[in-house]
């Protein structure tokens, strides 16, 4: 990891001889980016980024904003009051097939989170088990993924729709709930029930794995701007190496932002959340790091066509603009030889 | 350790130790008592202050709940039109406001098209804003679609009402509240069907000033915990809705504290002695009971170390009375000890001067009559006594001194009756003659004599009186006077010991006796006439070397009895020699007590005869006897003599 950040280093020094210094830097362009949640380690990449001040060594001024709960993503993309969004894969490629030109500039999650926990004590082994069971599932846009699990399962659940938290499950009010396995899994645990007592059925492991968290903009703001989605997504994915290599000093920006949004910072909670949030953006035996493989997204909008979620289908090449930073990266290594190196 | 200490120290010592180990222990037995004490009582009270905490939460909480069910039991009647609702719904958060005052509002809302097919939305809310005014309004909208919400879904879910987690409500000014819930019901085609929710909202800043204000002895705290272990209320306004009892514990890595949390919120009351809880610097004692209404957790925290501080505190209070009864106990000892060891001190010193010979120092005065005053008056007397003795010493050695002398004086006689002459007879060419006597005492009781009784006739004689000293002495020297004036040439020696033995017989009422050799010798032809009364028997020594012991005894001992005692004769030749002794050389003693015996006296004679004259002879029996008996006291008086004939030499 610790190369692929020197390389990355050495890649901006080269195409941005200037950026080094941001006083110098009289032309930074300025960019938007909104996240999708509220402040949380779920982003913590992103914060580290700016305060570390890689956006501005790519010649980025970068103003990071938190959606409301209250507020649509995609309105404030389409209203041009932010020019790049966080959002899920599943949402995006939803959102595209229903009409709105969102290119993905950037694959940050190469995981599904989503994880269905039932009790031990309620007997449910496996996901036939659930049949009949009451299924708590979100009432927004991703409960489309639990449901296409249960359907191949031939499964059928009373589905229960929840809001973003567990009461229901804690109550006994439903048997199963789905949860994001660095959040709401961790809200179950931390009402005392142990991980011992809980089954737990993650997507990924059930052919469901379809990546999550990835940046986005409108394709005519990419069109005009590759080179500001390349940097955006390089000193990003930076951010978040940065982040990773001192958890600590990420927890504190993390704190800072709660503070800033007014949302309460749980210390484990949100170290929980860093710590998963690793596995989820650097898996151990993937190294597509940063991008949406051409695999993913196939298997992403096949199993939203399933679902019945999409009917119009995004081409990969059409959807996934994101700049191939390995291939920058190799590129890099071929001028370093031609040069002499 | 203390052995070159003085008696005040080792007592003072010893007795400081015992002391000291006897606070010790009783302060440890008392901390322990006080602390056994102390934890009972903060027991008690912490558990009372939990449990009336409790109680009077649930209070409120069951007029809420009794008020909201009321409601959901009108609900039920399908022929409440909506004013009628709205009426309802006014008036009783009005007059439960007006009970609990913590009231924040309450709703009614019917699941989607519930009230009417026609109409998706119906939710009733009636709460009091900002300026504490009752507003009255429909909710439900398709931005807000309160059917979502978990006040409507887990009455829904779980067919029963519930006290919801505590939330932040962000309308009405980011204050904490709780909601109860009840679901309704309505019959539809005979069937029992959920239709909505009937809820209460309250404020929970009334409570949490409420377990705020329960304040322990000072450290102490309460805390209160939803039925999932959110913190509800905590004196650390951070915690608050932020935190849960396990996410503590994960933050602070504390396995023991997560436990302690799903014990907490499993409905039991109970207490935990927490030896290293994170949730408190140091250790601390932590009392938990839960609300009957919605299943919530009382926390009271007590930090050990303020129990700790105060014991700490009682200890040293009472270690100060104890130092400065410690040192009054020292005093007390050393002035006891003192008083025991001056006047012992004093007593050593002068005994000392006692001991280097000045008797008429002046004892210490010591009155009391303990063991001080016995022993001081025991050295007193002593020390009368030991005068007395020396002065008495005196006066006997001075008395000793007197008859030394006058005993010095009798030797001198006695050995002036003695023959002196030495050697006797040195004109005398056919024999020579000597003789030595070694008394025991300053005056002994062994004789001999040697005189001519003619030119021709010599009379030696030789003795051994009974006892010793001072009358032996003078009974030797009465016999030693007989037989001068006795001896005669016409008398043989048997009538001359016949005579002096009538003399010394006479009269003798001490019953006193010399052992008594009598010979004369006739110089010209070397025959001996003798008598030997009760005597060793003499040695004869011939010139050939043979030894004959002159064995015949004429009689007893002198002195006894009136015996008339015959004559022996013999003839000397030339180099004939005859040793004549007492028993004073046989009978001498060793240290080991053994005799140096006659086979001694022998061995010297057979050896020594033929190297060395007479004299020689007597020496070297004398000293033989001296090294034969050493160190040891001589018992008796010795006495050696010796005659060596060398045949007439005028004939010559």
């Amino acid at each position: 990891m610790l190369r692929i950040f020197i390389a990355a280093s050495l890649l901006s020094a080269l195409i941005f001889p200037a950026a080094g210094n941001p006083a110098e830097n009289k032309c930074l362009k300025s960019v938007t980016l909104t996240l999708h949640w509220l402040p949380q380690a779920q982003f913590a990449g992103y914060y580290m980024a700016l305060k570390k001040g890689f956006y501005q060594q790519q010649g980025l001024d970068v103003k990071i904003l938190h959606k409301k709960p209250h507020e649509s993503i995609f309105e404030l993309l389409k209203k041009r009051k932010t020019d790049f969004i966080t959002v899920f894969l599943s949402t995006a490629i939803k959102a595209r097939s229903q009409g709105l030109d969102l290119v993905n500039t950037g694959q940050i999650s190469q995981k599904s989170a989503l994880v269905f926990v039932a009790r031990k004590d309620s007997n449910i082994k496996t996901i036939k088990d659930m049949h009949g069971c009451k299924v708590g599932i979100w009432t927004v846009d991703f409960k489309v993924i639990p449901q296409v699990l249960l359907q191949k399962n031939n499964v059928k659940s009373e589905i229960i729709p929840v809001v973003s938290d567990v009461d229901l499950f804690l109550w006994r009010g439903v048997d199963v709930i789905v949860t994001m396995w660095y959040n709401e899994y961790h809200m179950i645990l931390n009402a005392g029930i142990n991980e011992d007592e809980l089954t737990t059925f993650f997507f990924s492991d059930h052919g469901l794995d379809i990546p999550e968290d990835g940046i986005y903009c409108l394709e005519r703001y990419w069109q005009k701007n590759p080179e500001i989605c390349r940097r955006l997504l390089a000193a990003t994915m930076q951010g978040w190496r940065a982040a990773f290599r001192n958890k600590k000093k990420a927890l504190r920006l993390i704190q800072k932002y709660c503070k800033a949004g007014h949302r309460p910072f749980n210390k484990a909670h949100q170290q929980w959340m860093l710590s998963k949030m690793e596995k989820l953006i650097f898996p151990d035996n993937q190294n597509c790091q940063g991008r949406l493989s051409a695999s993913a997204f196939k298997k992403s909008v096949k199993i939203l066509q399933m679902a019945g979620v999409i009917k119009a289908v995004p081409t990969y090449n059409s959807f996934c603009r994101i700049a191939d930073l390995s291939k920058i990266e190799r590129g890099n290594d071929v001028q370093r030889s031609k040069s002499g190196f | 350790m203390f052995r070159d200490r003085s008696l005040a120290f080792k007592q003072s010592f010893y007795i400081l130790a015992c002391v000291i180990i006897i606070f010790a222990v009783i302060f440890s037995f008392m901390a322990w008592q006080i602390w056994k004490v102390m934890v009972n009582g903060i027991e008690a009270s912490a558990m009372n202050a939990a449990k009336a905490a409790a109680n009077q939460l649930d209070q409120s909480f069951l007029v809420a709940q009794r008020t909201a069910g009321q409601m959901a039991l009108m609900m039920e009647n399908e022929s409440m039109n909506e004013q009628q609702i709205k009426v309802m719904l006014q008036t009783t958060v009005k007059s439960l406001k007006r009970e609990l005052p913590s009231v924040y509002g309450g709703s009614i809302s019917f699941v989607p098209n519930g009230f009417k097919s026609s109409r998706r939305y119906f939710m009733l809310y009636c709460g009091y804003d900002e300026n504490r005014q009752l507003q009255l309004r429909q909710a439900g909208s398709d931005k807000y679609q309160y059917f979502f919400q978990k006040w409507f879904t887990l009455p829904q879910n779980l067919d029963r009402s519930v006290w919801t987690e505590p939330y932040f409500d962000d309308g009405c000014g980011n204050t904490l509240m709780t909601t109860y819930s009840v679901p309704f019901y309505r019959r539809i085609n005979g069937k029992k069907c959920f239709m909505g929710v009937v809820t209460i909202d309250m404020s929970l800043s009334w409570l949490r000033k409420l377990i705020n204000s329960i304040k322990l002895h000072e450290d102490g705290y309460a805390f209160l915990l939803s039925k999932f272990g959110r913190v509800v209320s905590h004196p650390d306004p951070g915690l608050v809705m932020n935190a849960s009892i396990f996410s503590i514990a994960e933050e602070k890595n504390d396995r023991e504290l997560r436990e302690v949390g799903r014990r907490m919120i499993s409905g039991d009351s109970g207490y935990v002695d927490f030896k290293h809880s994170k949730i408190y610097a140091g250790k601390c004692l932590m009392f938990y009971t839960p609300l009957r209404s919605n299943d919530w957790v009382v926390g009271i925290v007590f930090p050990n170390d303020h129990l700790f501080a105060k014991i700490n505190n009682i200890e040293l209070r009472t270690s100060g009375i104890a130092a400065a009864g410690l040192i009054l106990l020292l005093g007390v000892v050393i002035a006891v000890s003192k008083r025991v060891t001056v006047p012992l001190r004093r007593l050593t010193e002068a005994t000392a001067e006692i001991g280097n010979g000045k008797f008429s120092i002046k004892l210490p005065e010591i009155k009391s009559s303990d063991e001080i005053g016995t022993l001081n008056r025991a050295f007193s007397s002593m020390q009368k006594a030991l005068r007395n003795y020396i002065s008495a010493l005196k006066e006997t050695t001075a008395a000793k001194e007197k008859i030394e002398s006058e005993l010095h004086i009798a030797r001198e006689i006695q050995m002036g009756i003695l023959p002196q002459i030495r050697p006797p007879f040195p004109h005398c060419s056919e024999f020579s003659l000597f003789a030595e006597l070694i008394p025991a005492r300053a005056v002994g009781g062994d004789l001999y004599d040697f005189f001519y009784l003619d030119k021709d006739h010599l009379c030696f004689v030789i003795g051994d009186v009974s006892g010793k000293g001072v009358p032996a002495s003078l009974f030797m020297a009465i016999t030693q006077t007989l037989h001068r004036t006795i001896a005669a040439l016409d008398k043989s020696t048997g009538e001359m010991a016949s005579e002096v033995n009538s003399s010394l017989a006479r009269n003798n009422e001490t019953m006193m006796f010399v052992t008594y050799f009598i010979a004369v010798l006739n110089v010209r032809t070397g025959e001996i006439e003798y008598t030997n009364a009760g005597h060793n028997p003499p040695y004869l020594v011939r010139d050939s070397q043979e030894t004959e012991l002159l064995n015949t005894l004429h009689g007893p001992p002198l002195g006894i009895s009136d015996t008339q005692y015959g004559t022996s004769r013999l003839t000397l030749d030339s180099g004939d020699s005859l040793l004549l002794y007492t028993d004073g050389v046989t009978e001498a003693m060793n240290a080991d007590l053994a005799e140096f015996g006659t086979d001694r006296l022998e061995f010297i004679i057979e050896s020594s005869l033929s190297q060395l004259d007479i004299r020689n002879l007597v020496a070297k029996v004398v000293s033989t006897v001296k090294e034969f008996a050493g160190c040891a006291e001589q018992s008796d008086d010795i006495t050696v003599m010796a005659l060596h004939y060398n045949g007439d030499q005028s004939g010559m």
